[in-house]
């Protein structure tokens, strides 16, 4: 009896501890160079920590037109932050994956207009994303489908 | 049966070992020993110039909106008030019998305003909304004693400082976009405006809008578009053809955001959050006279019309919540009364098609006037 | 009785508020090295560390038991080059704070854009508003450097930074 009660829980924890792994390497599907649908940037997705951030690695417009400067974060609420550059910049921030395709707790930054909102991804398949902004709940909000990316050997 | 135990506890023993391998492998992706590192994988950003979809049936869809554009209202809620002016109104039914002329009576205007527009469906491919309003104007006659509403004769007179006039109505928006450059845009609503209360009105009395644009959309900065409308914003129903323009100029200091011939703005954006427009918008509806009972059955409906030149304050109170703040002149383009024969709508297309005469033709003079409202924005 | 009630309400409301106002104010520095391994490229290079957090070390003889620190903005943050005596070839930098912790945001915490060409170090300008007071409450959290070359950079590179928090503790 004590010999089956020890392996029902050897067998129970060997689940549990791939489950963890497994997890892991679910949520990492996020990882990669995405392309919103108005094709004016392409963000890449990597981890740090635990928790999923995309930067801006290209802009279809990067200089401003006025400045003749690569584009900065001139919407930026906060005046002291204003002169950090667009390209490298996190749009997306602290997602974290809560199973079953979605990875949630995050937000979004719209460089337009210096505002954030929170935000939810769902990957639809392995290429596609449903990324949701919303003011407080969801149903005020917008969702854009991104797209992955190849990048092509030079 | 020592063998069988043994080989058990070595794949138990086996199991723990693929598990924690498994859980170290994991932990090191993300644990970092206490020293300064780079990321796993250095980067050349100019390697992103050169990409393509890794789905091969991949498009890009145009935006509804452009860079620099003043945020749409989710929902508003607000205030309106125009005057004094004077109210200058024709012998009710072209019949002396039923009604003086009333001339000069000094009247404001003033009432809250409600409108929503929330999204259905808000994707790439096709944005979607439903939205509905309610606007009271209730009619404040300035003197008293013997001028009062209790002596008044005229039934609209007495209609519109007793009851008011409001409209309320659904509307439904939908933009398609074909391409990453071009799109359609439609918009329909049904609305009831009158005199009418709590009971409302039979919904046969409803009046119907439609616009149906073709737009493009060549940059970040610029969209435009041509379509036709069916709209009582000239008071009465007409089919008009509209030209649609927006755009921002490089700067992101000034604009332009038309709806020709509803609407048109110059903007200056001072900030993302504090932005000026001038322009004009032309507003109007057919009002059923229908609360008392003694004109109810004779079909009667106010053909009121009028364009607002005015100077507009739109500012960010915080994050989504945003306030504007609306100064301008009212110019009265139409405020007359017809008579529906069997419930007929009259189309005179600007008196190409029918010059049927109005049954009372009235006459407002044009004061200032001012709006406020608190409104919820779209991201 | 209600005398006394009274009485023990009035002391401990003005206990209470002894407490609250006692709020006191400690700087400290993060002085440690962020190494950026070549080949680097062109653009926005991140570098970062954990910061394993110890209360104690850090509020020195201000410590005590069940101390909470409530604010952390950033005073300054200054980065020099350890391998030559310039940051040419940087064009920028941004500071962030991040945790694994679901409920706490990433925090851009300063800015320096351009680095004047020579500069042998670079002060970055602090967030206004950011504050990463419960950063502090946490038992460990990143430190991000992000920084932007003008071209390819063979090397590695090795930039110190000094970082000076102003925290507010009970």
């Amino acid at each position: 009896m004590k010999k089956i009660l020890f392996i029902a829980f050897a067998a129970f924890f060997g689940t549990i501890l791939s489950s963890f792994v497994n997890q892991d390497a679910a949520g990492d599907r996020l990882i990669g160079v995405w392309e919103p649908s108005n094709g004016r940037a392409r963000v890449k997705v990597e981890k740090i920590g635990a928790k999923y951030y995309g930067k801006i690695v290209w802009l279809k417009e990067a200089v401003d037109p006025v400045t003749k400067q690569p584009k900065t974060d001139k919407n930026n609420p906060d005046p002291n932050l204003q002169n950090a550059p667009l390209k490298g910049y996190r749009m997306l921030k602290d997602f974290v994956y809560a199973g079953k395709d979605e990875w949630t707790e995050g937000t979004i930054y719209d460089p337009l207009n210096g505002s954030t909102y929170s935000c939810t991804i769902k990957m639809t398949d392995k290429n596609s994303l449903e990324i949701r902004g919303y003011i407080g709940v969801s149903a005020l909000g917008r969702t854009d489908i991104w797209k992955r990316l190849e990048v092509k050997k030079k | 049966m020592k063998l069988f135990n043994l080989h058990k506890q070595a794949a138990i023993a086996a199991c723990f070992a693929f598990a924690l391998t498994n859980l170290a492998k994991a932990q090191s992706d993300t644990t970092k020993s206490p020293e300064t590192e780079t990321t796993a994988e250095d980067e050349d950003f100019s390697m992103y110039d050169e990409v393509g979809f890794a789905d091969k049936g991949a498009k890009r869809y145009c935006s509804p909106k452009i860079e620099g554009l003043s945020p749409a209202k989710l929902i508003s809620l607000g205030f309106d008030f125009q005057g004094p002016y004077k109210l200058n109104l024709d012998t009710f039914n072209n019949n002396i019998n039923e009604g003086w002329a009333e001339n000069n009576k000094h009247t404001t205007t003033s009432g809250a305003r409600f409108a929503c527009n929330i999204p259905v469906i808000s994707k790439t491919s096709v944005v979607w909304q439903m939205g509905a309003n309610y606007w009271e104007s209730g009619y404040q006659m300035m003197q008293q004693g013997p001028l009062a509403v209790g002596y008044v004769e005229n039934p609209m007179l007495k209609s519109l400082y007793t009851n008011g006039l409001r409209t309320m109505g659904i509307n439904t928006t939908l933009f398609k976009p074909l391409s990453d450059k071009k799109f359609l845009l439609f918009q329909g609503s049904a609305d009831m405006s009158g005199d009418y209360n709590w009971k409302l009105m039979p919904a046969r009395y409803m009046k119907y809008s439609a616009a149906l644009i073709y737009g493009k959309r060549p940059s970040e900065r610029k969209q435009w578009g041509v379509g036709l409308a069916r709209t009582y914003r000239a008071g009465e129903l007409n089919y008009i053809p509209i030209i649609f323009f927006n755009h921002t100029d490089a700067a992101n200091k000034w604009g332009s955001e038309v709806l020709f011939p509803a609407r048109a703005h110059v903007r200056r954006t001072i900030n993302s959050r504090n932005m000026l427009f001038a322009g004009y918008e032309l507003e109007g509806q057919s009002y059923r006279l229908y609360r008392m009972e003694s004109i109810r059955n004779q079909d009667l409906e106010i053909r009121r019309a009028e364009i607002r030149l005015r100077a507009v304050y739109e500012f960010s109170l915080k994050d989504f919540i945003w306030m504007s703040v609306q100064a301008g002149y009212r110019i009265n383009y139409r405020y007359d009364v017809d008579r529906l024969t069997n419930g007929k709508e009259i189309y005179r297309a600007f008196g190409l098609l029918s010059d049927e005469p109005y049954i009372m033709q009235n006459t407002l003079t044009n004061p200032f006037y001012f709006n406020v409202s608190v409104n919820l924005v779209s991201p | 009785m209600k005398l006394k009630f009274l009485s023990i309400a009035l002391a401990a409301i003005t206990l209470f508020s002894a407490c609250n106002s006692s709020d006191q104010a400690t700087e400290i520095t993060v002085s440690d090295t962020f190494t950026l391994e070549g080949p680097l490229f062109e653009g926005s290079n991140p570098a970062q560390l954990i910061y394993p957090v110890d209360i104690k070390t850090l509020l020195g003889d201000k410590y005590h038991e069940g101390v909470k620190i409530t604010d952390a903005t950033l005073a300054s943050a200054t980065i020099s080059s350890l391998d030559s005596n310039s940051l040419s070839g940087i064009t920028s930098m941004v500071l962030s704070v991040a945790s694994d912790n679901p409920e706490l945001k990433m925090l851009e915490l300063g800015v320096i854009n351009p680095i004047k060409e020579g500069s042998t170090n670079a002060a970055l300008n602090p967030s206004a508003e950011a504050n990463a007071g419960k950063y502090f409450q946490e038992k460990q959290y990143y430190i991000i450097l992000d920084v932007a070359l003008a071209q390819d950079l063979d090397d590695n590179l090795a930039l110190k930074a000094d970082i000076k928090f102003n925290l507010k503790h009970n």
